[in-house]
């Protein structure tokens, strides 16, 4: 209980290093934060916007505004010149839900595909079907998911006309063509991902394979597909599990790019946008709001770990 | 960069797997068919970025190709790009800047990372704690997110007095993306210089120099860089295919180098007449792609020589 205790309490420091970090961006800007924000206002406004920025105040304070603010849900604005504003929160509203969609087919059909082609390829080390498996996934490490996405977007969406080459349908519009748009940047994300943890997969499930309780196992009579599935992929997912946390860091910033590519109105689209123009305070909302997600993830696959592996609970409760 | 971790299971004799049953595609310290071709090409691109800019350039023939855009030109094995120029010289241009940006930002690193890593693993006490928790917490933004707010903040045009926005001039771009993505392998090198410095301070030799009354960082520098830098490098040498494939995404989202060609700024510009001339976008893609898949495999070959194990990152 008490190694709980120390996880959540180094979970919320490092939420609040995160959260300090987002704050600062601004204070990296070079220059005049204002001037950098809504370019020319006149004196008077220029005080207001500074004054509702919280300039005017000492670092801390100002970060204790930011947080408060931010944890009570409320973003921040976006600028259309010295008067004109915008909630970030509504633009967020609108933009999480369709990079959650994009990033969960792209995590489905990574597992659908990863782990049926790992637990086989273990199975089967060494044949040739183990060695092109790995030599493809060798390969699909090195293609970027950008490239990826250009070629998908030119010879399925431009050439072959198979699916729209960009843009993007609410499910509720038309689900079938919803998917339509979905399918190509998801496979983009996925085809790294698939790679990575299948060879993750595979080789510890080769481990595995050689422990005395698969061998005892077999001895029994129990069927090979029995074994596979039920005795030795649970022990096996464990470095998957690990990594997956690291994983899905490149899932995010893999789909930033890929959004803007395939034109889908999600996260990364708002902060491609709010980087062109140069809306800093969006920015900071959304870097944290992706960075804390992000944290928290890791968090719940720390906590998953042990649900996984029995003996890394018992190991910590002895803790 | 996708770490693999081995044994975790606590309690028991580590699993040693059959070694005919772990074959992973380069895991030999034979360079073999594969390893050659991979350097083939690192140096052959190597040479071309070097040479060609030379051989090609002619400023009487920029942007004169009569058909622009187009990818079969006589005398232009890789054709033309949107604006006459020819694609091979563009490229061999390009791949000057990625590199530098790659390259820089893996040294800037390894300096910084290194050093301090270095300082946490031998030190150790609270200002390795303290250290660590700032590569973790560094390590707690997804890496790409971390280079994007980086650049898009320090690269920000400024504004003149009117307000009038001041595009940042090419070489402060490229400084910044050194910087950014430098930043962000600070914690990658840090923590596998401290896993292994953490190792060799304990050796005999680390105590009999000190006994002989070296210095802190004489020793640091004399006895325990020496044998962490192998492990230090493999890294590094992936972490220039990762920056080079940041940089190709950062540029997609305009926040890489611009005003100057790189590989990724090829991409970006070509993206705008993608579905008549794939051509332009495609060959930096193939670059990019070959000169990653070469860095990987040359750094496994590597690894497996120096047995550097992800598993200390």
């Amino acid at each position: 209980m008490r190694a709980g205790l120390r996880r959540v309490i180094q979970l919320v420091i490092v939420v609040l290093c995160v959260s300090f970090f987002s704050f600062f961006l601004l204070q990296l800007v070079p220059g005049d934060p204002v001037t950098s924000i809504v370019g020319f206002s006149s004196p008077a406004d220029h005080k207001a916007i500074a004054h509702e920025l919280h300039l005017d105040q000492p670092l801390v304070t100002q970060y204790w505004h930011w947080l408060s603010g931010f944890v009570h849900g409320n973003l921040g604005q976006v600028y259309y010149g010295p008067t004109g504003r915008g909630k970030v929160s509504t633009l967020i509203g609108q933009s999480l839900p369709v990079s959650l969609q994009l990033m969960a087919y792209a995590m489905i059909l990574t597992l659908l595909i990863a782990i049926p082609l790992g637990v086989f390829a273990a199975y089967r080390a060494g044949t040739i079907f183990d060695r092109i498996a790995n030599a493809t996934a060798f390969g699909s490490i090195a293609l970027p998911d950008f490239a990826l996405a250009l070629v998908l977007s030119y010879w399925v969406g431009v050439k072959l006309r198979w699916v729209p080459s960009s843009g993007y349908t609410h499910p509720s519009d038309d689900l079938v063509k919803h998917f339509k748009t979905m399918v190509l940047p998801s496979t983009s994300l996925a085809v790294g991902q698939i790679a990575a943890y299948m060879r993750l997969l595979r080789s510890d499930m080769i481990s595995t394979l050689q422990e005395d309780y698969i061998l005892m196992a077999k001895s029994k009579g129990i069927p090979n597909r029995r074994v596979l599935w039920r005795h030795a992929l649970r022990p096996s997912s464990l470095t998957t599990l690990t990594v997956a946390g690291l994983n899905i860091g490149a899932l995010i910033g893999g789909a930033v790019v890929v959004e803007v590519i395939f034109g889908i109105p999600g996260m990364g689209q708002l902060l491609f946008t709010a980087i062109f123009e140069r809306q800093f305070v969006e920015i900071q909302s959304i870097v944290a709001l992706i960075a804390i997600g992000y944290v928290l993830v890791n968090f719940f696959i720390d906590l998953l770990y042990a649900f996984v592996d029995p003996r890394i609970r018992d190991a910590r409760a002895a803790l | 960069m996708v770490a693999t971790i081995t044994n975790l299971t606590p309690g028991g004799p580590p699993v040693v797997p059959d070694e005919s049953l772990t074959y992973v595609v380069p895991r030999t310290k034979r360079i073999g068919i594969g390893g050659w071709l991979a350097i083939g090409w690192l140096v052959i691109m190597m040479l071309g970025i070097i040479i060609l800019p030379f051989v090609l350039h002619n400023p009487s023939s920029a942007g004169t190709l009569a058909s622009k855009g187009i990818f079969k030109v006589p005398g232009h094995p890789l054709g033309g790009d949107g604006n006459g120029n020819d694609m091979l010289l563009e490229l061999a241009k390009g791949g000057r800047n990625s590199l530098i940006v790659a390259v820089g930002a893996v040294l800037f690193g390894l300096i910084f990372g290194g050093s301090l890593g270095l300082i946490a693993g031998y030190f150790r006490g609270k200002l390795d704690t303290g250290l660590t928790s700032i590569f973790n917490v560094l390590l707690a933004i997804p890496q790409f997110v971390l280079a994007l707010s980086l650049v898009s903040v320090l690269a920000a045009n400024g504004v003149n007095s009117q307000g009038a926005p001041q595009p940042a001039t090419f070489t402060r771009r490229l400084v910044v993306l050194v910087i950014a993505l430098g930043i962000v392998s600070i914690p990658i090198l840090a923590r596998i210089t401290r896993a292994n410095s953490l190792q060799w301070s304990q050796r005999e030799f680390v105590l009999a120099a000190r006994a002989q009354g070296a210095s802190n960082l004489r020793i640091m520098w004399r006895e325990i860089l020496p044998n962490v830098a192998p492990a230090m490098f493999s890294i590094a040498l992936l972490g220039i295919a990762v920056a080079m494939v940041a940089e190709g995404g950062l540029s997609i989202l305009g926040a890489g180098v611009q005003g100057g060609y790189s590989w990724g700024n090829i991409i970006a510009t070509g993206r705008g007449q993608f579905q008549t001339t794939p051509h332009i976008v495609f060959e930096p893609v193939v670059c990019i792609f070959l000169t990653v898949l070469s860095i990987n495999y040359v750094g496994d070959i590597v690894r497996a020589r120096f047995d550097v194990r992800e598993s200390t990152l």
